[in-house]
């Protein structure tokens, strides 16, 4: 059987979460959240330039808060090649070379420069900065550079806990790559490794070859960057448990990280690899809600075997006493659980400020036009209700596994899934704080919806609706990726017009009266 | 005779507007047949696609703060939903 094609984003809203066999159900383990709340390309549309220059108003008229952290984030959407499963949003790095990536570059100081010399971010400390993607690590290094450079130059980076970089071994082995980061205060790196099976690697399109990972994490170690981290995958289709075990003994025996994330197989719609899988095409072992929760188990036992047993967050393992300042306060996008403050850069980067969210341009064409014009590269933004912002801590606390109740402003508004989890045995609750037990922690994700507000669930719904009737995919970030064709458009019913003409002429006057 | 249609029409066509979207369900829908847990087992992406399907079928549109859980419940609470839906359709105003 195949994992149900189900967006977890959506999956509380056709749960019974509060059915503990629904809630451990193999099928229905969802993702952890990592945005809340969720913005909207049909419901928070900011297309009216006088409605945008209100909503960023307080860019120029009032300064953050100093209470808050910042974490920068920075988007770079390119990639060397494209991984089958993957639908984050991205963007050839081979369209984007010379003079174009030299354009993108431009685009990307002058949006440092705009958001940094606001009266908002000025002399503002930033906490933590982080590159994502995409694959950052595919940009030239004089380009990389220039941003770095800039970013240095523009902010306050005299408190910060660090500059992360998620890479590929493609990028990342070239001569003098990790170098250049280093010098330009790179002290993370971070990239997937996924799985060592040369032909799962293959039936994923991942391009770099396990030698490239095994020279890259050299490379890094070799370089003294402070932290290494490396993704493995679980759930992947042909990945049994003996070849889980492998890739565990390699990742932890032989590229030794300092740190070790964990991401569950998602098969998100629409991706090539999903189209394979429907088709028959991956004819191995596939997929399967309940190959995913043993291999979850699999992998927490594995990892403590080999010394990676403190688990920071619900998807981070080390194996260092002291892993020190690393930004994992900073993981749900700044301040730790309430995770209120991230300045987004570059394409289809989100940004959360306090109540506002918004989003920019995904399409890199449109983004860069209106950074050079001068215009704020936003596509869509809404203002949260206090009810959403306060829900924050609790939706986001799975990811970090436990909560301070000093930290949340009401907590008697989660009572009844306080006890709820306490009495079926996913949290501890004592007087200072709410932790999760190991089967809480195994149910993360699903603790998360919990807290989702009804009003964000209702607009979750509609979400759904509006990008199915506008024939886009919900489930992709990704623009240029492959657009969804909703089961309805592949076999429209009739219409009821329609079945009365399909009808032959005698046919009512011979059916029976209905009784 | 009346254009308006009884809440059992109702129920008839969305047995066919399903049959048609959802070949390879098997379940005897009844009034009381759930359309999440149990019963239909529609996902949420199938609870949007039945609705797009219907609002082909009669030519309508429904706003989508009525997608909700409850009027989703059964084939029943839905097609009572589109008898007050197709009901302000025919009201002569």
């Amino acid at each position: 059987m195949t994992t149900q094609v189900e967006n977890p984003f959506m999956l509380g809203l056709d749960s019974n979460f509060y059915l503990k066999d629904e809630f451990e159900s193999p099928e229905k383990r969802t993702n952890v959240t990592w945005f809340y709340p969720k913005i909207c390309a049909f419901q928070d549309a900011l297309d009216d330039e006088a409605q945008k220059a209100e909503y960023f108003s307080f860019l120029d008229r009032q300064s953050h808060p100093e209470q808050t952290d910042i974490l920068l984030y920075f988007h770079i959407p390119f990639c060397e090649a494209f991984c089958n499963f993957c639908a984050c949003f991205k963007e050839s790095a081979a369209k984007y070379q010379g003079e174009r990536q030299k354009r993108f570059v431009q685009a990307m100081v002058k949006e440092i420069e705009r958001n940094a010399r606001s009266k908002y971010f000025r002399g503002t400390k930033i906490k933590y900065v982080q590159f994502g993607g995409g694959t950052p690590s595919a940009l030239e290094q004089d380009s990389m550079a220039t941003i770095l450079e800039a970013v240095h130059r523009e902010f306050d980076l005299s408190e910060v806990d660090g500059i992360s970089l998620e890479g590929s071994p493609l990028g990342l082995s070239k001569d003098g790559y990790i170098e250049m980061l280093k010098s330009l205060g790179i002290t993370r790196i971070s990239f997937g490794v996924q799985t060592l099976d040369p032909e799962i690697r293959k039936k994923l399109t991942i391009k770099a070859t396990v030698e490239q990972v095994h020279q890259t994490a050299e490379n890094i170690r070799k370089a003294g960057i402070r932290t290494f981290a490396l993704d493995l995958m679980y759930n992947l289709p042909g990945q049994d448990d003996e070849v889980l075990a492998k890739d565990l003994q390699g990742i932890c025996a032989e590229l030794r990280p300092s740190f070790v994330q964990t991401y569950r197989f998602n098969q998100w719609e629409g991706t090539r690899l999903d189209q394979q899988i429907r088709a028959g095409k991956v004819a191995d072992v596939k997929p399967s809600g309940a190959i995913e929760r043993e291999q979850y188990r699999q992998i927490k036992d594995g990892l403590a075997a080999y010394g990676y047993d403190k688990q920071l967050l619900i998807n981070f393992f080390t194996r260092l006493d002291d892993p020190g300042e690393i930004g994992l306060n900073h993981a749900c996008g700044g301040n730790g659980y309430r995770a209120s403050y991230t300045l987004g850069i570059g394409p289809a980067a989100e940004n959360y400020m306090g109540e506002r969210s918004y989003r920019n341009h995904t399409d890199v064409e449109r983004w860069m036009r209106e950074v050079e014009a001068g215009i704020i590269p936003i596509e869509q933004g809404r203002i949260c209700s206090e009810d959403e912002v306060e829900n924050r801590v609790m939706v986001f606390f799975p990811v970090f596994g436990t909560v301070k109740k000093a930290d949340v402003a009401n907590l008697e508004k989660y009572r009844r899934e306080i006890d709820w989890l306490v009495e079926g045995g996913y949290a501890v609750e004592t007087d200072e704080e709410v932790t999760l037990t190991e089967v809480g922690r195994e149910n993360a994700g699903n603790i998360a919806f919990l807290f989702y507000s009804d009003e964000e669930k209702a607009r979750a719904r509609r979400t759904m609706y509006l990008s199915l009737k506008n024939k886009r995919n919900p489930f992709h970030q990704d623009a240029q990726n492959i657009p969804r064709t909703p089961l309805f458009l592949q076999t429209r019913p009739k219409t009821a017009e329609e079945v009365t003409a399909a009808k032959p002429q005698d046919e009512g006057a011979a059916a029976p009266e209905r009784s | 005779m009346s254009d308006r249609k009884t809440r059992a029409d109702i129920e008839d066509d969305l047995r066919k507007v399903i049959a048609e979207i959802f070949p390879h369900q098997r379940v005897e829908l009844s009034s009381g047949t759930p359309l999440f847990n149990g019963g239909l087992s529609l996902n949420s992406t199938q609870m949007i696609e039945l609705t797009l399907a219907f609002e082909t079928f009669y030519d309508i549109e429904l706003e989508p703060e009525l997608l909700t859980v409850e009027n989703f419940a059964t084939l029943g609470s839905l097609s009572e939903l589109l008898e007050e839906l197709l009901d302000d359709e025919v009201s002569p105003v």
